[in-house]
């Protein structure tokens, strides 16, 4: 289907802007606190983001530089490395050339954060779906280049502009493997971060034609396999390490569905979440006709209109 | 399994970049040097997990042919603390740089200066890697990185 023709089309040139399928705001109508806040920010674009590698360089260093460009930028209040600018042309800068900012989305910043204090002394740290390295490179300026970060990808062809990122920001340490999850080596990390392939229903913002292809017969499978995931990679954490999980789609299914389906199957537990500055929602224990663990309650979700930001889910889990 | 890099070729690459480049041979004693395919040297973590066939590890810092070649990585790395056979450009040149061009430089800026391979700096930036010859640079900049900078 051309996207002209497609239903959710509102207006097109020259700026196209889509609509929120019906359907969608339906479904998603019970979960969230002011649906019409919701939709709207929904189809506008999401602002640009970096981070400072401060494996290269320091704010401090850094922030004058884009004063002297004249491009304003904003650092977000949650994350003193984290800013926003309106400006296109954040790829077009000395800075970006020479990887001391990694222009990356303020919602996958999250999972490296909340995991902060435990990477200071961690020695191996797995970064379990890591194309195109974002996290990975944002691991490695938390680690200041110490210990070993395994940076895995499923995907072959996503590897290389993981290795280029990871070449880009300067990272040392970081090893980078190509397996199914599933049928990851038997060893054990310190920490793991498992951003799940999903539905990535939060990314309308970033790529509105993700609109056009959304449907609710993808999260069953999205699901399935997300269960699969957190799993393995839970039986890959060390006794006593933590684990992220985290995905970019709203849909509870496959966050806190996930989750419960850990804490049924393993001796997990999961931590409290908290970042200052920046608004997150609990999670839920009860969708449609399922029921999830109480301790799902534990578990966060971000609302693009509560910070301005994509749409993203975290849960902190401990072994 | 990831190699190790031969003692050889680690004790060349180290002294390389301390003749060429006067980068004290400790500056990389955090970490560990693999071998890559082609004579490449590698540095990476000193741990490695024995369990893990990684594609790739760390960052390529060099190649060993008839002689040693310093990657853009690794000069953007450490480039800072090189003291020699470095040169500064100017705004013009260095965005030729980055956009992959060859350079020809004048005596002033080549000043003291030998032939072979140079760190390219703009500012305090470590750009990466060129070849000097007779007052020519060669590009050595992967193509990949390459970059139409607007702000610099």
């Amino acid at each position: 289907m051309s996207v002209d023709s497609h239903p959710c089309v509102g207006y097109t040139p020259p700026d196209m802007i889509l609509q929120v399928p019906p359907a969608f705001a339906e479904r998603y109508a019970p979960l969230v606190d002011d649906l019409a806040a919701f939709v709207e920010i929904m189809t506008t674009p999401l602002p640009k983001s970096f981070r400072v590698n401060t494996l290269k360089a320091t704010t401090d260093e850094v922030t004058p530089r884009f004063s002297e460009y004249g491009i304003t930028i904003k650092q977000a209040p949650w994350y003193t490395d984290a800013f926003i600018s309106d400006n296109p042309a954040l790829g077009s800068t000395l800075e970006h050339f020479l990887g001391i900012i990694y222009i990356q989305e303020l919602t996958s910043m999250l999972p490296p954060l909340l995991v902060r204090e435990e990477l200071r002394g961690a020695r191996s740290v797995l970064d379990a779906c890591a194309a195109p390295g974002s996290k990975t490179t944002q691991l490695s300026a938390l680690m200041n280049n110490r210990g070993t970060i395994v940076a895995n990808d499923v995907e072959y062809e996503r590897i290389r502009p993981l290795k280029f990122n990871l070449e880009r920001s300067g990272t040392l340490n970081a090893v980078v493997t190509n397996y199914d999850l599933r049928s990851f080596p038997q060893t054990h990390f310190d920490v793991i971060l498992l951003d799940a392939p999903c539905t990535s229903e939060g990314i309308f913002r970033k790529n509105p034609r993700q609109m056009l292809s959304w449907s609710p017969k993808r999260i069953a499978p999205s699901a399935h396999r997300q269960k699969q995931l957190i799993i393995k990679t839970f039986d890959l954490l060390t006794p006593g390490g933590v684990m992220i999980y985290s995905t970019c789609t709203f849909a509870p299914e496959e966050n806190e569905g996930v989750v419960d389906h850990l804490l049924r199957e393993r001796p997990a537990e999961l931590e409290p979440i908290e970042i200052p500055h920046f608004r997150l929602m609990a999670g839920i224990t009860e969708w449609n006709d399922l029921t999830f663990d109480a301790r799902t309650r534990l578990t966060a979700r971000v609302l693009p209109h509560h910070n301005d930001t994509g749409g993203f889910f975290l849960a902190r889990i401990k072994k | 399994m990831i190699e190790h890099c031969s003692d050889n070729d680690k004790a060349m690459t180290l002294e390389y970049l301390e003749r060429r480049f006067g980068l004290p041979p400790d500056l990389l004693s955090d970490f560990e040097f693999y071998a890559g395919p082609n004579g490449r040297v590698i540095l990476g973590p000193r741990h490695i997990d024995p369990c893990l066939s990684p594609d790739t590890a760390g960052l390529l810092i060099a190649r060993i042919g008839n002689s040693v070649k310093p990657s853009t990585n690794l000069l953007q790395v450490v480039g800072s603390l090189a003291v020699r056979n470095v040169i500064t450009l100017d705004r013009d040149k260095a965005s030729q740089y980055i956009k992959g061009l060859d350079l020809k430089l004048t005596v002033e800026e080549i000043g003291d200066t030998t032939d072979g391979y140079i760190l390219l700096k703009y500012l305090v930036f470590p750009l990466g890697c060129g070849l000097l010859q007779a007052g020519h640079v060669k590009n050595m900049l992967p193509k990949a990185k390459r970059l139409e900078v607007k702000y610099l």
